[in-house]
């Protein structure tokens, strides 16, 4: 499948774009660069792509306005490309319709796989019934859990953002995604209560609630439901 | 007064001759004149040319005289008189005013005390103005730094170092007039004052600032020569190992990548955390205040340490306060702490947050050989390296990193010695009071 798979990489280093192309060529994607954001943007209009790795500091803009861009007609899977220490950066792409970061300089392995998990998210039929996840079952039409084949008892609110994050499996939602997603607009703010919920998830669901296995933490960012 | 003198005259009008008598009056009129002023000086004047007309100059009991002789004692009495009362008041003026002098000099002392031993230009002006309000018996005395307006209850004076407005003092318009008239005088005087102060502070601050910038100097320099050398070794390493790679044998190229990935690595982490602390040096670092949980900052900091963190015990309670922090930086801080034990420490390692009476304390644990009492300050100085043989590895830049980091978010770190073997690494957060929340549904 991947042998058609194409995917736009904007950075503007030219070191970066001549790493990567080699990389993912390997890898068996067909790789569209760019240096731009105005040039990504055109080239993702002209032919658009299956996914985009985008940089976040571009010379003529922002990554953010790239994926916010990319977003208004396309649900294709955008990767960014950040330094450490940008976290806020990070958190204004995600919420502008990113599905991912990586952090420069990255391991080629973990992009790939991270590109991988995005396109597989991308072509995933929208709402599958159940999520399986070591040993945890979610079944997301009969609102119940079962850990190792035992009936876990979540509250409402406990099972909606159980549900948002499983949902989205692997892909790193922003405190303000998920508080918009269970609590409403008017709450996107107010992560104490996320905290206490997701605490309360990790007791009832995670063997060992301090090194949790279904529900990581990004901190400053927001969570994931592990892959 | 008048009344005195004439009785006291009666029994020596038998023995001197009348006209001298009129001199007794002069002291009475210097007194009343020299005590309450000249309007009443002139007052008794009269009253004693009168009352000696009218006792002593013949025909007594009358206002008439007969003689032209004491026509004459009587006008030369009068201008004597008027004459003493005047000098009198002249002299009783220069004393009040001596007087109002002395004071004012005293309080100008008091005041030039006050903006010469004041800690700050705030305080001086604070207690410029007390000493102000006491002294005059004011109800209040405010010192302005700007020129402001007076209003309904206040009055303004504006004070000025030569031309430039150095502030403005604002008192009750119901205040006594020569409380305000000692206030307008004495504002030129304050406002030489004020802007002294306000010089000194300036110059300290010029070498605060100079003693930091001698300081950050020292610093950049130290990095500099010590990044040039850190710089060059993972780089000589990625260098001959690339270029080995093209004659190389299929092991061996694959041992050659394993270098220049693991040099690329240390490279990679030496680069960010000079950013770092370039960033924590220009004061750069902005925390992104939210509520966290120390549970997943440890967590999420243990997880991030290469090569699996097995050996690590956690002891995090899951009913810990949350804290208002930034939670990627106290992550990052707490890496730091973690590798710099696995580096320098031993087993077992031990990471656990409790709750202090106002704090949160995340404490970092190893069973090392610890840090000498001496140089535990030093430890968080950019640089520092321990000095036993065989310790490797890091930038030198982690903990002065780490110590940065806690302290933009409000907290302290420092290092303390564990009974019987190893260190310490102690974080300690302020818990502030949590805002109220929506309700769960």
């Amino acid at each position: 499948m991947s042998g058609s798979t194409r995917i736009l990489v904007c950075d503007d280093e030219p070191q970066i774009l001549r790493a990567l192309r080699l990389v993912l060529g390997e890898a068996g994607f067909e790789v569209v660069t760019s240096a731009t954001a105005g040039a990504a943007l055109d080239a993702v209009a002209v032919r658009p792509p299956d996914a985009a790795i985008v940089d976040l500091v571009l010379p003529d803009g922002d990554g953010v306005e790239v994926c916010r861009q990319i977003r208004e007609w396309s649900e294709m899977p955008v990767l960014v490309l950040s330094a450490v220490g940008e976290e806020a950066q990070k958190v204004r792409a995600l919420n502008a319709g990113a599905d991912d970061y990586v952090t420069k300089p990255f391991a080629t392995a973990e992009l790939i796989a991270r590109l991988r998990a995005a396109l597989r998210r991308a072509q995933a039929k929208p709402d599958e019934p159940i999520v399986v996840a070591h040993g945890l079952e979610i079944d997301l039409a009969a609102h119940s859990v079962r850990r190792d084949g035992e009936e876990v008892h979540l509250t409402p609110t406990e099972f909606q953002l159980l549900r948002t994050l499983a949902r989205e499996r692997g892909r790193l939602l922003t405190h303000a995604t998920l508080l918009r997603a269970v609590w409403g607009p008017a709450y996107e703010d107010d992560t104490r209560v996320l905290r206490t919920h997701i605490a309360n998830l990790r007791r009832k669901l995670e063997p060992e609630p301090t090194r949790p296995r279904y529900i990581k933490t990004d901190p400053g960012i927001g969570y994931r439901f592990s892959a | 007064m008048v009344a005195v003198t004439t009785g006291l005259i009666y029994p020596l009008s038998e023995a001197t001759p009348v006209a001298s008598n009129s001199v007794l009056y002069l002291p009475a009129v210097l007194l009343v004149a020299a005590i309450w002023g000249l309007r009443l000086g002139v007052l008794t004047a009269v009253a004693s040319a009168a009352a000696f007309n009218w006792f002593h100059l013949p025909p007594t009991g009358h206002l008439t005289i007969a003689s032209a002789q004491n026509w004459v004692a009587l006008v030369i009495f009068l201008v004597v008189a008027l004459l003493a009362s005047g000098l009198a008041e002249t002299a009783r003026l220069r004393a009040a005013e001596a007087e109002r002098r002395r004071r004012e000099a005293v309080l100008l002392a008091a005041l030039a005390r006050i903006a010469l031993g004041a800690s700050s230009l705030e305080e001086a002006r604070c207690k410029m103005g007390d000493c102000l309000r006491e002294t005059l018996h004011l109800e209040s005395v405010e010192i302005e730094p700007r020129t402001v307006g007076g209003n309904v209850h206040h009055q303004d004076i504006p004070i000025h170092d030569g031309n430039t407005s150095v502030g403005t003092l604002l008192v009750p318009r119901n205040a006594q007039s020569d409380a305000i008239g000692t206030l307008r005088e004495l504002a030129p005087s304050l406002g030489a004052l004020l802007s002294t102060a306000q010089h000194r502070e300036t110059l300290e601050h010029g070498v605060v600032e100079t003693e930091a910038l001698r300081k950050s100097d020292t610093v950049k320099t130290t990095l500099l020569r010590a990044v040039s050398h850190d710089l060059r070794s993972p780089l000589t390493a990625i260098t001959a190992a690339a270029h080995g790679l093209s004659t190389a044998s299929p092991s061996v190229a694959s041992e050659l990548t394993a270098v220049i990935r693991d040099e690329a690595a240390r490279l990679s982490r030496l680069v960010d955390d000079l950013l770092d602390v370039s960033r924590l040096e220009a004061g750069n670092v902005e925390p992104r205040f939210d509520w966290c949980s120390s549970e997943e900052v440890i967590n999420a900091a243990v997880e991030a340490l290469p090569g699996g963190a097995e050996e690590i015990e956690v002891n995090a309670g899951d009913d810990l306060p949350l804290l208002n922090a930034d939670a990627a930086q106290l992550e990052r801080a707490l890496f730091n702490l973690l590798d710099n034990a696995r580096r320098h420490g031993a087993a077992p390692i031990t990471v656990g947050a409790r709750r202090a009476r106002h704090s949160l304390r995340i404490r970092v644990t190893d069973r090392g050989p610890g840090i000498p009492a001496e140089e535990r300050q030093r430890v968080f100085e950019p640089f520092y390296r321990d000095q036993h043989p065989g310790a490797s590895g890091g930038s030198g830049l982690g903990l002065a990193i780490a110590r940065g980091l806690v302290e933009a978010n409000g907290g302290r770190l420092r290092a303390e010695p564990v009974p019987g073997q190893g260190i310490s690494m102690v974080i300690e957060l302020p818990l502030q009071a949590a805002p109220r929340t929506v309700q769960a549904r």
